[in-house]
């Protein structure tokens, strides 16, 4: 919904170029030449769109279902969204970062037993952690963090052109007093690597996993209203932190074997 | 630990779970080029100072400045980016390329043909038909005149100190 409003579906967008990136698979991808047939073919674009959309409610649908369709679809999907995801991060503002979540999130419906299913969300729940401690990990090795006027930096750069508009509405005055102020805007800088760092505790327990999805969401609201960056795309991981909690299901025969030793004692 | 509990379970899954990880660590500590789904979550971790220069681009369309305040910042990000974006693609993606070639000489990829497909086939006045739609979109009114500069600016005080004069952007126009 966040995409159609903002205009950011291929067909609305109607993209005359794209811009590559240091990326080996986007460059990979690029060599099948399906960069500059989205840009000339309209109707190309109306079918990624559809199948973008189309897509997860066909896998959501599969899976209330239990149909046997479900481990195609997954894996359709999530190739397809990889796909989707390198062609309009060419070619408009979006960042490749905010489609990680829908690359990697189908791939846990692409089991066909509740232990694979259990294994593969595992999987992404880590994914998700070592994306918010490696976050942290870069703001010390590129210094940021020692940097005192960093986040007062970043907020002059990140609304230029809202404060050279309008240097005295609130939202200007709220970013000049940061920018009057750069240690304490500093403080905000260093409790947001505090609070990416944290999630390290995540690889050693799930005791914390709902004080991390709250620690995920205050992260996802003072990101919105300070940086206005909409990280909206990844409170679905939050899913991972919350399913987590439930115990490894026991194989087939393991449950047989201790079912036969039960009836034995 | 659930690595050991993954390699009893399913040995496949851990070796590609040992190779996607150890792709990560390394491709991190390379500090450049990415695979996705591996990426480096460095945003924001270079150092930013109040003193530093900024770019900012200025639209003028119908005679009146478009303000910023009163738009999204996708709106904003369309007015501020796409320019740039534009004006840089032809040396970024050849440099891009450049430096991928490395890897596709090794497959025999690095060919006059395939360099065709990193470069764009776009004339500025094709750029200009499609930003002055994108920013008709935004004013909500047809455009009669349009006019964009390139403003260089720092912090000083509590409020910007022009840098220069503003550069007149020659591929944004009312045709």
């Amino acid at each position: 919904m966040w995409l159609i409003i903002h205009e950011f579906l291929l067909c609305q967008l109607q993209p005359v170029f794209f811009t590559n990136h240091l990326d080996f698979s986007r460059n990979i991808l690029m060599l099948t030449n399906l960069q500059h047939a989205l840009i000339k073919y309209p109707s190309l674009q109306v079918s990624f769109d559809l199948l973008y959309i189309l897509l997860p409610i066909i896998l959501l649908i599969s899976c209330i279902k239990n149909l046997k369709v479900q481990y195609p679809v997954a894996v359709v999907n999530a190739i397809f969204n990889f796909v989707y995801a390198m062609q309009i991060t060419s070619m408009s503002t979006l960042s490749i970062e905010g489609y990680i979540s829908w690359i990697l999130i189908p791939l846990i419906f692409a089991t066909t037993s509740e232990r694979a299913f259990y294994y593969m969300l595992h999987l992404i729940r880590y994914f998700f952690i070592l994306i918010f401690v490696s976050a942290a990990l870069w703001k010390f090795r590129a210094g940021g963090i020692f940097n005192t006027e960093q986040m007062a930096g970043i907020l002059l750069k990140q609304h230029t052109g809202y404060l050279w508009s309008n240097p005295d509405d609130w939202f200007s005055r709220c970013i000049r007093f940061f920018a009057a102020h750069p240690v304490l805007s500093w403080f905000i800088y260093l409790a947001a690597t505090i609070t990416e760092l944290f999630f390290i505790v995540g690889f050693f327990t799930k005791k914390y996993d709902r004080l991390l999805i709250v620690l995920f969401i205050i992260f996802l609201l003072t990101n919105f209203f300070m940086m206005r960056i909409n990280y909206i795309f990844w409170f679905i991981f939050t899913g991972c932190l919350w399913f987590a909690r439930y115990a490894e299901p026991v194989s087939y025969a393991r449950a047989r074997l201790t079912n036969i030793k039960t009836k034995q004692g | 630990m659930f690595l050991k509990k993954l390699y009893q379970y399913n040995k496949i899954l851990f070796f590609v779970v040992l190779v996607f990880l150890t792709g990560y660590i390394y491709l991190n500590y390379k500090w450049g080029m990415t695979a996705t789904p591996i990426q480096q979550y460095g945003m924001f971790s270079g150092k930013a100072f109040l003193k530093d220069t900024l770019q900012l681009y200025i639209v003028k369309a119908n005679g009146k400045k478009i303000e910023e305040s009163y738009i999204s910042q996708t709106e904003r990000d369309i007015i501020q980016s796409f320019p740039d974006f534009y004006e840089k693609h032809t040396q970024s993606n050849n440099e891009i390329y450049n430096t991928l070639s490395v890897f596709f000489n090794y497959a025999g990829l690095s060919t006059e043909k395939n360099r065709y497909k990193f470069v764009n086939n776009i004339t500025d006045s094709q750029f200009n038909k499609w930003y002055l739609n994108k920013i008709e979109g935004i004013i909500k009114e047809p455009i009669v005149s349009i006019e964009a500069y390139k403003q260089q600016l720092t912090w000083e005080s509590d409020s910007f100190r022009v840098i220069g004069k503003p550069a007149k952007i020659s591929f944004i126009g009312a045709e």
